[in-house]
């Protein structure tokens, strides 16, 4: 495992320090705990300005001290502009132009590579407006800017993050420049849309630009599965086969240790939860049911129990 | 509707002739013997063999139900039998047992498209055959029985696939669909369907309009590595399925329908073995399951999780403790006389009309 990471492997900064925590001061540590890499998240953590002068400097310190400095452009789902504030602010209200400046501060950083995440589980499921409707709007946003993305010499990672599903990513991908976007692999959020990682990872092997490293347990939930989030190796992600397979795919894809949040539920005995997911077919869901643990009793909330979780994500990434 | 038995599996009956076995079901509280073929009640249909039967069902005010046997060519050389009394014709065998069956007034007979084959796994059926596909069987046992058509309009018989282990509900409704629901209709066997991850009130819902002949027996599931273990059990509301629910289900299209146990062989003094898997998690029984919607399979699931529950939580007996205990035929015929009790209490319960009304004539 670790020869196969050597070079590529961080963690997110949220899981190891408190947030108060200086970002120098969180390199260093970074540095000393064998990491390669740290995920910082928007540049604004950075520089609150977007300041060039101190972006470069940081992203110079990071270098020096052997880091390579994780970002993320925040949400883009242009009918929830109130997620992307950030961005909005940076653009002066355009949304696409403010997506840019976060890109290019993040190329100041030493970044060129930037995750974006589409939305939440709340637009999936949105009977006001479809979701496909919201898709293809994300699609021609990201279409208007690729160009510039391009020129910037920069890459948009979109994350499969909890609403969205690896066809639909790779969809997305389809019908933007390969040389501009690539996904972001996290197959913790990818089980809450019934898939099997593997699976999932072939249809995005090439593409994959980055990989989550959490885990989880499928438990029952009465109409369904719940997402137990547990210490990475500890769950049903297929770590091992997952890695192996990733690496043959996208052997430059970095691993970001990641501890998700949300207790998410996937309750398919409820009418129309299918119909939700068109793109999956009965064979994967089996396999997906294969793998939970409907009789073990939901255990008590380990969001809270960090410490357990960090450990864990820390032993599994570690060199040996 | 009326409860009764079928006569292959009547416990403490095996070495009955079938007017002893009408005799010993009615002492036994039952309304009805379905004799799984009409060989079983004459095995060269013999007329007055055939008539002093009926005359005993009469007399008893009980219902008599037959078959026919195999209408897939493709096994139905595994009952010689059926060519035999065709004198070598396979056709004109079904057509003596049609015409014999029709002259002692049974008009409701079972067929079926196999038996269960002595290996574990896929081949347990003849449904993952590797000389034929299941298509090909399917279409071979349509083209018979609409060669049988004709002749089951004339004398007015219905020819009953059952819902048997190696066939889906989706399937027999398309076969009735080619073939015609005015000759053709279903033997809902409750627990088989489950071998095919049917929960069974979703099956009975897709079958009721065409049910017209039954197997009663509940099941027990256990999620497992691999699957789902199944294996029947006695219709005493101990097992997986939810009688109350089938039971509307029928009564809506057939509120006289006959409710026919199939009752469990006894141990015969060795202890059973784990129970057969259903092999949900293979990705070749997903493959040879084409109508099974993720609906469907999502209910069987649940079904199936709900019952390892139970037995998690000790409300219901796991497969090791169930093998521990003693049943040979002094428990199998008390397992009946419970059966028919809680079956009538469900009927009751539900306003499911329960006439003594005599028999098919």
């Amino acid at each position: 495992m670790s020869e196969v990471l050597a070079g590529r492997r961080g963690i997110f900064a949220k899981e190891l320090f408190a947030p108060e925590l200086p970002v120098r001061e969180a390199i260093v540590r970074a540095a000393e705990r064998g990491f390669n890499g740290l995920y910082l998240g928007s540049p604004t953590s950075i520089s609150p300005e977007l300041d060039r002068k101190e972006l470069e400097e940081a992203g110079q310190f990071a270098k020096r001290a052997g880091i390579v400095p994780g970002i993320s452009a925040g949400m883009l789902n242009p009918y929830q502009p109130g997620r992307s504030a950030e961005a909005l602010e940076a653009g002066g209200g355009d949304l696409a132009l403010g997506l840019l400046r976060l890109i290019e501060a993040a190329r100041w950083v030493g970044q060129p590579e930037v995750m974006l995440v589409v939305g939440t589980e709340y637009d999936r499921f949105n009977r006001s407006l479809e979701w496909s409707e919201q898709l293809s709007a994300v699609a021609y946003l990201l279409r208007r800017i690729q160009r510039d993305v391009r020129s910037i010499g920069s890459r948009i990672l979109i994350k499969t993050h909890q609403e969205i599903t690896s066809w639909e990513v790779a969809r997305l991908l389809d019908q933007l420049d390969s040389t501009v976007f690539a996904a972001a692999f996290d197959p913790v959020n990818l089980i809450v849309r019934m898939e099997s990682p593997l699976a999932a990872a072939r249809r995005l092997a090439g593409r994959i630009g980055q990989v989550h490293v959490d885990d989880a347990q499928l438990l029952w939930s009465g109409s369904g599965l719940a997402r137990a989030l547990c210490p990475a190796g500890s769950g049903c992600i297929p770590w091992p086969e997952l890695i192996g397979l990733i690496r043959r795919s996208d052997p430059g894809a970095w691993y970001w240790g990641e501890l998700h949040q949300a207790e998410l539920v996937m309750p398919f005995l409820s009418p129309g939860w299918f119909g939700d997911h068109p793109d999956i077919s009965l064979a994967e869901i089996v396999s997906w049911l294969a793998v939970a643990q409907p009789l073990v009793p939901a255990p008590p909330s380990l969001i809270g129990v960090k410490d357990e979780r960090v450990t864990g994500l820390l032993a599994f990434l570690a060199a040996s | 509707m009326r409860i009764g038995v079928d006569g292959k599996y009547l416990p403490g009956g095996h070495n009955l002739s079938p007017v002893e076995k009408l005799e010993y079901a009615h002492s036994l509280g039952l309304e009805g013997v379905f004799f799984r073929t009409i060989l079983h009640i004459s095995p060269n249909l013999d007329r007055a063999e055939i008539q002093a039967v009926q005359r005993k069902a009469q007399e008893l005010g009980m219902y008599l139900e037959a078959g026919l046997g195999r209408v897939n060519p493709y096994t139905n050389p595994e009952t010689p039998e059926l060519r035999a009394i065709g004198s070598g014709d396979v056709l004109l065998g079904f057509r003596r047992m049609m015409e014999a069956a029709a002259e002692a007034g049974i008009r409701e007979l079972w067929v079926s498209t196999g038996g269960a084959k002595p290996y574990k796994g896929m081949f347990a059926t003849d449904r993952f055959r590797t000389d034929v596909t299941w298509e090909e069987q399917l279409e071979a046992t349509e083209r018979l029985l609409l060669k049988l058509k004709p002749l089951a309009i004339d004398l007015g018989l219905h020819l009953n696939m059952e819902t048997h282990e190696e066939i889906t509900s989706y399937e027999i409704v398309r076969l009735i669909e080619a073939v015609g629901a005015d000759v053709m209709g279903v033997v809902f066997d409750t627990a088989n369907v489950m071998i095919r991850g049917e929960h069974p009130v979703l099956a009975a819902r897709r079958l009721a309009p065409y049910v017209r002949q039954t197997h009663i027996k509940d099941a027990y599931l256990e999620l497992t590595d691999g699957g789902v273990y199944q294996r029947a059990m006695p219709c005493k509301g101990e097992g997986a399925i939810d009688f109350c629910e089938v039971l509307k289900e029928l009564n809506r299209y057939n509120p006289e329908l006959t409710l026919s146990f199939e009752a469990q062989v006894p141990h015969g003094g060795r202890t059973p073995g784990e129970p057969m898997v259903i092999e949900v998690y293979d990705p070749q029984w997903i493959q040879g399951h084409p109508d099974l919607t993720r609906e469907d399979l999502a209910a069987y699931y649940e079904l199936a999780r709900n019952y390892s529950e139970r037995i998690r939580s000790g409300q219901a007996k796991g497969w090791r403790a169930l093998n521990a205990e003693r049943f040979e035929e002094e428990e199998a015929v008390q397992a009946v006389i419970a059966s028919r009790r809680y079956l009538d209490g469900l009927c009751r319960e539900l306003g499911i009309q329960r006439e003594q009304a005599p028999s098919h004539v």
